[in-house]
């Protein structure tokens, strides 16, 4: 019924770069707005099921790219179709209030991600027990640790089984042991009917998770292909650039 | 797919009940007396303005208090509300950049919060009206007129100012300028019979004002207030309401990428 397949286009998104806007706001518009397109005419399809990794430098648009596939920014021009609920876990413990207990944040994070009330009564014990946070949980976030509090909000985000999962960087949380049962969920979260996407600069991890590859550079799509083909050519330009830099460097050594 | 929107209705008025439990106890957190200061700090402003200014008036005024607590309520709420969604998208940009959540939830959230503060001010100023033996009317039942016009008037004022907030941080400064202001042009703790008439005029014509008087009447003399200035106020709100929803949904896809 749904998630048979999810396609977007998107064109000339333009987003006003901080500087831009103060200086815009101290002129009172008297400076001209220059355009930076963040991602530019980028348009694909991901079937339903299919492991996406999405690779590019720095800058390239990747994470505003996931941002608009997941609703949080909206695309000036084109649109995104979607067909399924997503699971974006872009941020853990967005909207975390420092003076709520652990129990109160769960259900205000919980809320903010688009879960129902029922929903949440029903995983509670589970996320707390994935959590490992224990007795915990009754005080105040504001005394946790970094670590507590990461796996608190990686124990909440991904109670859900979603249609479309959206990643970036695959998150390792916690301590060590944490870290492996993390890993482990987010496997069983990409199951075999989960829409994958993942964006990461560990080319190895890409190729692992994902069977398709999309390259963005300068917000535009670079190249779609099966993932090893893309990887392989991104890793033999990034070698390349990387040396034509040092040969630049080079003279300044004597 | 009826079931979806369904679905999506319920969490959402579960993240809008979340956001007022959570503007509530921000509000009080860490102090002794937490929700009492609600009571509290009307009853000492009461108490003191009663003092200074209840003998100049008391031929205009017979009931100083009463008639200060009602103007006081009122000019509160759309002070506090509109103050509250003015700065609801800027204050929770962190959230609203990194998930999906409807934009305008935490400013009708806000609002809300503000609007439970407002009835337990309303619980103050009929303590009062008790103490001071004030008649109570049937017909103050009818203030839910005006009070709805208020809710009306302060959503569509806080959804403009909470787009505008984001284009430009010194509204955020111009409009704590105007809210005091506007305290003193509602003849909260005066009469409107002691301002010279060309002036008078004009600050009749003031929305919050006409609120305050209308809720006054009712709630005070147990009187309908005049239909024209019940219309007026009431068109007023409905226009500034539907402008607000206007801005709103026009920049509402923009904000993320500007906050």
């Amino acid at each position: 019924m749904r998630n048979v397949s999810l396609s977007f286009k998107i064109t000339n998104d333009k987003i006003d770069n901080l500087k831009e806007y103060v200086i815009r706001t101290l002129n009172r518009t008297k400076a001209k707005k220059t355009d930076f397109k963040a991602t530019d005419n980028v348009s694909f399809v991901i079937f339903k099921g299919e492991k996406v990794g999405i690779i590019g430098y720095n800058g390239a648009g990747k994470s505003t790219l996931l941002k608009i596939i997941s609703g949080v920014y909206s695309p000036d021009e084109g649109q995104v179709i979607i067909n399924g609920n997503i699971a974006p876990l872009l941020s853990l413990g967005a909207g975390f209030d420092k003076n709520y207990s652990g129990r109160e944040n769960i259900f205000l994070n919980g809320a903010i991600l688009g879960y129902d009330e029922e929903f949440l009564r029903e995983k509670y014990d589970e996320i707390l027990e994935f959590s490992e946070l224990g007795e915990f949980i009754n005080v105040a976030v504001k005394n946790y640790s970094s670590g507590m509090l990461s796996k608190l909000g990686f124990s909440i985000a991904t109670i859900v089984e979603p249609d479309i999962l959206i990643l970036d960087e695959v998150l390792g949380v916690g301590d060590i042991n944490f870290r492996k049962k993390s890993k482990e969920k987010l496997q069983s979260l990409m199951a075999s009917n989960t829409t994958v996407l993942l964006v990461s600069h560990s080319i190895s991890e890409i190729r692992s998770i994902c069977d398709k590859a999309i390259w963005i550079e300068n917000g535009r799509v670079r190249e779609i292909g099966e993932v090893n083909y893309i990887c392989d050519k991104y890793t033999e330009e990034a070698k390349n650039a990387s040396k034509e830099k040092t040969k630049k460097l080079k003279p300044k050594r004597f | 797919m009826t079931l979806e929107i369904l679905k999506k209705g319920s969490s959402e008025n579960f993240l809008l009940k979340q956001i007022i439990k959570k503007n509530f106890t921000s509000k009080y957190k860490d102090s002794v007396l937490g929700i009492l200061w609600s009571f509290f700090n009307p009853l000492i402003t009461m108490v003191l303005l009663t003092a200074i200014f209840s003998t100049f008036f008391t031929k205009s005024i017979e009931n100083f208090p009463v008639y200060f607590m009602a103007g006081r309520c009122v000019i509160d709420f759309f002070n506090s509300g509109t103050k509250i969604a003015m700065t609801s998208i800027k204050r929770n940009r962190a959230i609203l950049q990194k998930i999906y959540v409807p934009r305008y939830i935490f400013a009708i959230g806000g609002i809300c919060s503000e609007f439970l503060n407002f009835l337990m001010s309303l619980i103050v100023m009929i303590a009062i009206m008790i103490v001071t033996k004030a008649p109570f009317y049937l017909m103050s039942l009818l203030s839910i007129i005006p009070i709805a016009t208020l809710v009306i008037l302060i959503t569509g004022v806080g959804l403009i100012l909470a787009i505008l907030c984001t284009k430009f941080t010194d509204i955020e400064y111009l409009y704590k300028i105007f809210t005091s202001l506007l305290v003193y042009a509602c003849a909260i703790f005066y009469p409107m019979s002691i301002v010279p008439q060309p002036i008078r005029g004009y600050m009749e014509l003031n929305p919050v004002y006409g609120i305050i008087a209308e809720f006054r009447e009712l709630v005070m003399y147990g009187r309908f207030p005049s239909l024209k200035l019940m219309l007026t106020t009431f068109i007023f709100s409905i226009v500034l309401f539907i402008i607000g929803i206007i801005i709103f949904r026009r920049y509402q896809n923009k904000i993320t990428s500007e906050i």
